[in-house]
């Protein structure tokens, strides 16, 4: 008997990607199964592989194209031409298929990737020029709350973050500096999880948590997150 | 370091940017200055045809930044910009994490953005119609190549 999780629809089918940071990747699942993982190098020349990449995922998953119901991508913060890529992909794939598009905030990508932890999870991103993309959150029962904005700002006052917002014992997930762990372990017991990216289950944990609680977009309305303002 | 070099034709303008763009290596950002006219995208075709890039090269004025994948070749147009910041907001920092060779023309023009560990290339105009002289600086440093690609060049 088949599971009819979705009202009408039957088990969501998610081809799912990040390419905001230097580290890609490609995940396929049906329902919370991940069927397939692709991790590939992302610095250079995200739009020439990223479609073909998808296909050979699909493929190792035995999931057809047509079999799709949603495509689900990292929306950023992250580097400049893989976020644009990223969700170009995603939109062109969501009108090609006629699917609606999960976007997953990429500091919630790397928070869901750091399993089972029971405090706040604090995830970073080299913003460059001495800065980092960075959002606290709080394990709940089933998911993570985030705490804080999505933020562009030195590490110095990261530290200022924590302390307003009474963070005690920290896990840094993403990409944590020594000067980072150092200022932060001044005031608290601060352990890195050493998952310096977005993982596959991230991907799908994330994008299934968000199609049960209807949170998809079309392809026109799913947009990235910048935290530089433009000049 | 400096090093003033006269070229009398577009072809020797051509091979200086072949030396350059074999001495270069991922990291390495190329600041070309000059007036309209003088040669800075000539030197980036000789150093994309040195790294392997045989397709068209031209600057990139309106879309700000072209990469040549196969050559590992960043190559900026800062001609319509008027400060560092807005290089920045085309996104010049993914091309700076050690990964590309960034040849900057116009590179006077968004300083800033850009490494302090560069190598200036100022291009003039000379006396002679086609005659170019070429001013090359190691900013902050070069870690001595320069003195390598002089060697190359005076043994061309």
């Amino acid at each position: 008997m088949s599971v009819k999780e979705h009202g009408e629809g039957a088990m969501p089918v998610i081809v799912a990607w990040d390419t905001c940071m230097i580290r890609g990747v490609i995940a396929i699942a049906r329902g919370r199964q991940l069927l397939a993982e692709t991790y590939f190098e992302a610095a250079k020349g995200h739009s020439g592989w990223l479609m073909p990449e998808m296909d050979e995922a699909l493929v190792t998953a035995r999931v057809s194209r047509a079999e799709v119901t949603h495509v689900a991508c990292g929306t950023g913060p992250g580097t400049f031409t893989g976020v644009k890529v990223g969700i170009a992909c995603a939109k062109a794939v969501s009108m090609g298929l006629g699917v609606p598009v999960v976007g997953m905030p990429t500091l919630d990508l790397l928070a869901h990737a750091a399993p089972g932890i029971d405090r706040d999870i604090l995830a970073v991103m080299d913003a460059r020029r001495g800065q980092l993309y960075a959002a606290a959150f709080r394990p709940t029962d089933e998911t993570l709350e985030r705490l804080t904005d999505y933020m562009c700002v030195e590490p110095s006052s990261l530290c200022c973050v924590a302390a307003e917002l009474d963070i005690g014992d920290l896990v840094v997930a993403g990409e944590a500096t020594v000067e980072l762990m150092d200022l932060l372990g001044k005031t608290r017991h601060v352990v890195t999880t050493g998952g310096d990216y977005p993982t596959g289950g991230a991907l799908i944990k994330l994008a299934s948590d968000m199609i049960e609680s209807g949170d998809v977009s079309d392809a026109v309305s799913v947009a990235a997150i910048y935290l530089k303002k433009p000049v | 370091m400096e090093l003033v070099l006269k070229s009398a034709s577009e072809e020797t303008t051509l091979a200086l940017g072949s030396s350059l763009g074999s001495a270069a290596s991922p990291g390495d950002v190329i600041c070309l200055i000059g007036e309209l006219g003088t040669g800075k995208t000539v030197i980036v075709r000789g150093m994309a045809r040195a790294r392997g890039h045989s397709g068209p090269v031209t600057s990139p004025t309106f879309t700000i930044i072209n990469e040549y994948v196969d050559a590992g070749l960043c190559h900026v147009d800062a001609y319509r910009l008027d400060t560092g910041e807005q290089l920045i907001g085309a996104g010049i920092d993914d091309y700076l994490d050690g990964e590309w060779v960034c040849a900057v023309e116009w590179a006077d023009r968004v300083r800033p953005a850009l490494p302090s560990n560069a190598l200036s290339i100022e291009i003039a105009f000379g006396e002679a119609e086609n005659e170019r002289v070429i001013t090359i600086r190691e900013e902050g440093g070069w870690d001595g190549r320069l003195a390598r690609i002089m060697k190359e060049l005076m043994s061309e």
